[in-house]
């Protein structure tokens, strides 16, 4: 059942091209991003990226246009912003993101560019992202697409079991480790991964078309994945995001399918008895959640994933799928029947409204659920972007064989804890 | 001293709050505007302006440890943009008003709205008439004064909420105390209440203190308004209604005059406000008698502080140093001034060298003879402080580094931020927050100290340096500074 609000005044999700932008090119280990705007767009974005990624990863500065600006222009701002930018980081790319005011201006962000071509000899993408182009996802898949122009410095030919990741966020809760999750399962059955989009260098990212095929995970990110097969020949496999022992086979499967190998499936074997082993020492717990009231509140890319391992397997009873950002998969998969109620988040507010009477007794969201969550005195496991009251230091993946016992503690932990 | 969840909280996120307050990005408007609205409980926002402008909004870079709890908009699209907001802004506000009934909406501005020009006093009235609760409109920018976006909502509260109320009855020898809306700041001035009271004051409001709409229309009953510092709506105040303010602190100025800590800074404001509620005479006594009292409980303090050898980072005149010195005659021997945090806030060379002068005068006054450092290496500043003998660094921060030379350190930011306030029991709890910090076992192995820093700025890692001299550039190099949004 899907629902939606028509309200005037809503608190909206976050959801904009920008931010979208900013999630993928933020993963890009030697690349720097500015937000060329007015500080708050700067600031705002600055402070969830610090928040978000590695204190020592942040490569995201700003134009700092003022109001005087606004009558002169922000060209000389940004040209100061690319030179010290390039000066003080070296970076191999640098993605200029315009917001609102810049663009209401028209600032000649090209001739800048064009201007600063032989002093920053790096490539440059400018991408307009004003305030009201709404869909982070599309803003995310814009900017995957646009690193498509740099590619093909590779060796040429295509490497065969090599394949490309796209759709992973780094500043997802524990991504870094769902990451290195899903390369041993992949090393697992012979599997090596060429490029991660965007968790690499852009070097890397240059040398994507000689993988053998795209793996797209939960939908983030096809649009690159398209623009790849057209234009290098490599193909590509939207996969589910590897949450539970079934994510992770059908994730290793549809791999396997795409390449025309055959998988291992002792070591497979040997997953599923590790697992057991660990689920036996908290088999009464194991009972005692059996459909426990859930709400799941997050991006399309990861959210239908968790909402299906958590109601197949883990047997809690998902109530609500609440959507913060829909990607190109959304729309197929909101009729699925793992949950209650499906819900594209617009406001809030109205979020808020839905899922107040359903008596919700846990909830998986970010930390922009803690508000409801206090008020409502739901326990609340952070899994979604932003998480800003958190910090993703350990080697602890939720993707992959060893998320399951790892999602299925953390569960476990935030529902028995006598502190909450 | 009372640890609450939040002050931990601050405490922890105070070196972020700084890379993102200033070093590496400069809040703007919207984020101190939203400050202003979240200090009245009963008070709710409306972003006027695109999806872009409100939904990163729960944080807020000049309160990150504590989110905002509402930040809604008004959804601005594309077409709104080229045809105009109104009509979205003024069925937000009814709307506002039927989902959440707040007492006070305050609609704030944008970038995008601002060069529409949308009406927001004629959409403002307009909807007013339509809900059962107060609206007043920010007026984005337009008054300069940091935290910029803050004193534009509290300018229009005056201007907005209580100049068409007035004229409003007075409450004879009131006063009202005024702070900033953020849980560290919330009791700055509540050591004074109990001393005003007995001076036969009477509060009338504590601003901002679990503060609603109600609290805000008595605010013009006193007589006096207390401030830390001098700021447009309070002068507004001054200028409209009546009510005259008195600003505790003036960075910059005498040190002796300027600064409202400690012992001998609580009795003079004291005393200057009984001067302007015309009752020097009768509370003259009582000050006296608490500043007696004040002095009496801290003899014991005074005796085990007394000669122990300190070093200051960054300034000596405002915080505690001085009342270290001043009023527990512990022994400076080392002041190290780093520049660039303070050039990062857009202060000039001149004006830098001014503060320190001014700052190094000071010492003198106390008999110190410290010496000064500016722009040290790591190295060489500890070789200093090292020799000196010195036993506790006042500092910013960054205590590992001194614990592995052997030298306690004592977060005097910290403290500033959330323990100073003005009247006799803070000198007290300064003084019995440094014992504890000379009592704190050294950590010899700190973790901390396998992560390169900066050489200028030892406080920073690296990469956050970069990232603060390419603000600092487009700052400097675009017109001077980015104080101001």
């Amino acid at each position: 059942m899907a629902e939606n609000s028509s309200s005037y005044a809503i608190e909206p999700p976050i959801d904009t091209r920008l931010n979208g932008a900013i999630r993928a090119f933020g993963g890009i280990e030697d690349g720097v991003i500015i937000v060329h705007g007015r500080s708050c767009c700067h600031a705002d974005n600055f402070l969830y990226r610090v928040m978000t990624a590695g204190h020592n990863k942040i490569r995201l500065t700003g134009g700092g246009l003022r109001l005087r600006d606004i009558s002169t222009g922000g060209h000389h701002k940004l040209s100061l912003s690319l030179l010290a930018s390039y000066e003080q980081f070296k970076p191999s790319l640098i993605a200029i993101l315009s917001t609102s005011v810049p663009l209401m201006m028209g600032d000649d962000v090209e001739g800048v560019i064009l201007k600063l071509k032989k002093r920053i000899p790096v490539p440059i993408i400018h991408l307009p992202c004003p305030g009201h182009s709404k869909n982070a996802s599309l803003g995310y898949d814009m900017a995957m697409s646009s690193l498509c122009n740099y590619m093909g410095e590779g060796d040429g030919h295509q490497n065969q079991r090599d394949i490309n990741l796209i759709g992973l966020k780094s500043d997802n809760p524990f991504a870094l480790s769902d990451l290195m999750e899903l390369k041993r399962m992949l090393k697992d059955q012979g599997i090596v991964v060429n490029a991660v989009f965007t968790c690499d260098t852009f070097e890397s990212l240059k040398k994507a078309p000689d993988a053998e095929l795209n793996v797209v995970l939960g939908g983030e990110g096809i649009g690159l994945a398209k623009k790849m097969e057209d234009t290098f020949d490599v193909p590509y496999k939207v996969v589910s995001y590897p949450f539970g022992l079934r994510g992770s086979v059908e994730f290793l499967e549809s791999i396997a399918s795409a390449l025309g190998i055959e998988l291992d499936h002792r070591s497979i074997e040997i997953e599923r008895e590790r697992l057991k082993e660990k689920l036996e020492r908290v088999y009464g717990f194991l009972e005692g959640i059996y459909n426990l009231k859930t709400a799941i509140v997050g991006e399309s890319g990861r959210a239908f994933d968790l909402a299906r391992f958590l109601n197949d397997e883990l047997c809690l009873d998902v109530k609500l799928l609440a959507v913060t950002s829909a990607n190109a998969e959304t729309a197929r998969r909101q009729d699925d029947d793992y949950f209650e109620h499906f819900l594209k988040v617009e406001d809030r507010l109205h979020l808020n409204e839905v899922a107040e009477p359903m008596n919700i007794e846990l909830m998986f969201g970010s930390s922009l659920e803690v508000v409801f969550c206090k008020e409502n005195n739901v326990p609340l496991t952070k899994l979604f972007y932003p998480t800003i009251d958190q910090v993703f230091i350990s080697d602890y993946p939720l993707a992959g064989f060893r998320g399951v016992g790892n999602l299925t503690e953390l569960v476990l932990n935030t529902v028995i804890d006598l502190n909450r | 001293m009372i640890n609450t969840n939040a002050q931990v909280r601050a405490r922890i996120y105070q070196p972020v709050a700084m890379l993102v307050h200033g070093i590496a990005s400069m809040p703007a408007k919207n984020a101190g505007a939203l400050m202003a609205v979240s200090g009245i409980k009963d008070a709710v926002p409306l972003i006027h302006g695109p999806p872009g402008c409100a939904n990163l909004r729960q944080m807020n870079s000049f309160n990150v440890s504590n989110p905002v709890r509402l930040a809604p908009c008004t959804n601005l699209s594309e077409i709104d943009v080229v045809l105009g907001g109104e009509t979205k802004l003024y069925r937000g506000i009814i709307d506002l008003y039927h989902r959440l009934h707040p007492a006070l909406i305050v609609v704030i501005p944008t970038c995008p709205s601002d060069m529409m020009g949308d009406d927001f006093g004629g959409i403002v009235e307009k909807a007013k008439k339509e809900v059962g609760c107060e609206v007043i409109y920010s007026t984005g920018e337009s008054i300069p004064g940091r935290p910029i976006g803050y004193h534009d909502v509290m300018c229009s509260v005056v201007e907005q909420l209580l100049l068409p109320k007035a004229p409003f009855p007075k409450t004879e020898k009131s006063v009202n105390l005024l702070n900033f809306p953020m849980d560290v700041n919330k009791n700055q001035f509540m050591d004074m209440i109990p001393i005003l009271n007995e001076m036969g004051v009477k509060v009338n409001k504590i601003c901002f203190y679990n503060t609603h709409l109600t609290d805000l229309y008595e605010l013009p009953r006193a007589e006096l308004n207390i401030v830390d510092f001098p700021s447009p709506w309070i002068e507004r105040m001054r200028d409209h209604l009546g009510v005259d303010y008195l600003a505790a602190s003036s960075f910059g100025s005498d040190p002796d005059s300027g600064n409202p800590f400690g012992i001998e800074g609580a009795a003079r404001i004291l005393l200057e406000i009984a001067e302007r509620l015309g009752i020097k005479e009768s509370a003259e006594s009582v000050i006296e008698k608490k500043k007696e009292e004040a002095m009496e409980n801290c003899v014991d303090l005074k005796e085990k502080l007394r000669g122990i050898r300190i070093a200051v980072l960054d300034g000596f005149s405002f915080g505690p140093a001085i009342t270290l010195v001043s009023e527990f005659q512990m022994k400076l021997e080392a002041i190290s001034y780093r520049s660039f945090f303070m050039k990062s806030h857009g202060m000039s060379d001149n004006a830098y060298n001014q503060l320190i002068e001014m700052d190094i005068e000071a010492t003198r006054r106390y008999g110190c003879e410290p010496e000064v450092l500016r722009d040290p290496t790591p190295g060489q500043e500890l070789e200093v402080f090292k020799d000196r003998g010195v036993q506790l660094v006042v500092c910013n921060g960054g205590i590992a580094r001194y614990n592995e030379a052997g030298i306690r350190g004592f977060n005097g930011v910290k403290f500033f931020m959330q323990s100073m306030s003005i009247g006799f029991d803070s000198t007290r709890i300064l003084a019995e927050s440094v014992i504890e910090a000379l009592n704190t076992p050294i950590k010899k192995y700190p973790l901390v100290n396998m992560i390169g820093k900066d050489v200028q700025e030892p406080n920073l890692i690296p990469h956050w340096k970069k990232l603060g001299v390419i603000w600092r550039t487009i700052a400097e190099g675009g017109d001077g500074g980015c104080l101001y949004g």
